[in-house]
């Protein structure tokens, strides 16, 4: 691990009333690095990437981002990109609306055009980008969410389950896209209760039952663990029969 | 403060509610069916609509105590000023509070605090967009009603004191009106979240329900109040008559009658200030937790 993180989280901890959905969860993102939380649904992944952007209040812990405390410091904000797994758009409005609002709260120049257009190009949005939001497809949705996540070429990335819904083109556009943010020292931090996705696409494993981070380790020595003691091999039943669903 | 962003957002959270509240009966049933034309068109309706409802309601408000007057015309000018003081209170706050429970349904269900809380914007930012957004919502109507509420106390009692109270009771109302909308409708949203329906149709329907005893509600207590009125006249000492819905005006008339009414008087206006201040404390906190919901969470760096 690299001695400055992009993103630290420390002993946090996520109450919704009497239940604890995050318990004592501690991780870093380093430069270069995607860490995929791994689990079942209702692990408490979703509550955790909501936390580190602000979305959930947590009740303990502490957060860093790209250095800054991010309840204090609103630059933190540019160093991320989110894509939720609910997308959190405006149904009145169109893409295009969005991108401009986004451009100018963000700060983000007539530089940026070029990878906008990119983008929306990639993904294959350009005949939907000035139909108001609450017309599009769950699919539609997610893409315009990642074109607004990544405008901004943040440090890094907050994706929650970013494949469903996605067709086969735009995973696969999202998948190069992780590697070149991958390949630049930046980061990704991933949610995932697919183990084969973890697999492929991250280099750090956490995982995440019952709000708490079971173990951590590398892609490589995750799966051989998972597969070694017996209550990891529940999980990974749990979670291959949920590929298989999904797959369906 | 970045203006230009404050007034860009209000205006897209404003559109978005006004788009939410107006759809909301029909929970997006049939709107991703629509063409590409007809779902353009729909939201130019929806805007027409809403500004229709702005203007009439704005009517209404500017209305409502002039109506009360009339109805309160055959007393003396010192009971129908009290009258009026009190029914029309409680008419606006019946009225905003059916107004503003239907629209903050819309404010969670926008997702105010996720779209809020995604964007780098200072707490001072998102409050004033907050702030304008409802200033767009209910501004012109409770302006309307501040404004005719006492240029009619003017004209009845020629006093601009009580004119001038008259505007703190004013916005005292259009304070409890917004509280007991943000409760109810947090209340109702969460209640349709926690499964308050298996299906659409039945939340539709529901939704459907209570839009209609809401707009019913005030009608009814309209008739309460004078029916109470029309008994409480009839009472002996003045001062307590009017004493629980309007303690403010009474207390300048129970200061010549007797220790007994003034301190009666005095306690009523003990009892709004603290509910004013426990509301005020609420929707602070409401509008912070939309704000930011890390308030109170140390974070180290």
């Amino acid at each position: 691990m690299s001695d400055n993180p992009l993103l630290r989280v420390t002993d946090l901890v996520i109450r919704y009333g009497s239940f604890t959905a995050v318990n004592k969860v501690s991780f870093q993102l380093a430069p270069g690095n995607v860490y995929c939380l791994l689990g079942p649904n209702g692990a408490g992944k979703t509550s955790t990437m909501k936390a580190i952007v602000g979305l959930v209040k947590p009740v303990e812990g502490s957060i860093s981002i790209c250095g800054k405390n991010p309840s204090t410091d609103i630059d933190a904000k540019n160093c991320i990109g989110y894509v939720a797994e609910d997308p959190i758009l405006i149904e009145s409005l169109t893409t295009r609306e969005h991108i401009e609002f986004a451009a100018t709260v963000r700060g983000v120049g007539k530089e940026s055009e070029e990878w906008v257009n990119y983008l929306i190009k990639a993904f294959d949005f350009t005949f939907n980008l000035d139909k108001p939001v609450y017309t599009l497809s769950r699919g539609n949705k997610q893409k315009a969410s990642l074109i607004l996540a990544l405008m901004h070429k943040p440090k890094i990335l907050i994706l929650d389950e970013p494949f469903t819904g996605l067709d086969f083109q735009s995973s696969s556009i999202l998948k190069n896209i992780i590697e070149d943010w991958k390949r630049s020292r930046n980061g990704v931090l991933m949610s995932t209760h697919i183990l084969e996705i973890a697999e492929k696409i991250c280099t750090r494993v956490g995982v995440i039952i019952s709000g708490r981070l079971i173990f951590e380790d590398g892609t490589e020595n995750v799966k051989a663990r998972l597969l070694g003691e017996d209550k990891f091999a529940k999980l990974l039943n749990e979670l291959t029969s949920n590929t298989i669903l999904e797959n369906k | 403060m970045r203006g230009k962003i404050v007034g860009s957002l209000a205006n897209i959270l404003y559109r978005e509610l006004v788009f939410q509240s107006t759809t909301l009966l029909r929970l997006g049933g049939f709107l991703k069916d629509m063409s590409d034309t007809n779902s353009s068109e729909l939201l130019r309706k929806i805007d027409s609509a809403f500004m229709f409802n702005k203007i009439f309601s704005t009517i209404l408000f500017a209305t409502i105590p002039w109506l009360y007057l009339l109805v309160f015309a055959a007393h003396t000018s010192s009971i129908a000023i009290r009258a009026v003081a009190m029914s029309s209170s409680i008419a606006v706050i019946s009225l905003l509070a059916f107004l503003e429970s239907l629209n903050n349904i819309g404010v969670y269900m926008i997702r105010l605090p996720e779209v809020l809380n995604l964007y780098p914007l200072s707490e001072k930012e998102k409050l004033f967009s907050i702030i304008i957004m409802y200033s767009k919502l209910y501004g012109v109507q409770v302006t309307s009603f501040i404004l005719s509420s006492t240029l009619v106390y003017v004209t009845v009692t020629g006093n601009p004191v009580l004119a001038s109270i008259n505007v703190v009771i004013s916005i005292l109302c259009a304070v409890y009106g917004l509280t007991i909308a943000s409760i109810m409708s947090k209340g109702f949203y969460y209640f349709l979240l926690n499964g308050g329906g298996r299906s659409r149709y039945f939340v539709s329907s529901v939704l459907g329900f209570l839009a209609v005893v809401m707009i019913m509600w005030p009608i009814v207590l309209g008739n309460i109040i004078k029916t109470v009125l029309s008994l409480v006249t009839f009472m002996d000492n003045m001062a307590i008559r009017l004493i629980f819905p309007n303690p403010f005006f009474n207390i300048l008339e129970s200061l010549n009658l007797e220790l007994n009414s003034f301190l009666i008087d005095s306690m009523g206006i003990l009892v709004y200030v603290v509910l004013a201040y426990g509301a005020l404390k609420f929707m602070y906190r409401e509008l912070t937790s939309l704000i930011n919901p890390w308030t109170g969470f140390k974070t180290q760096v």
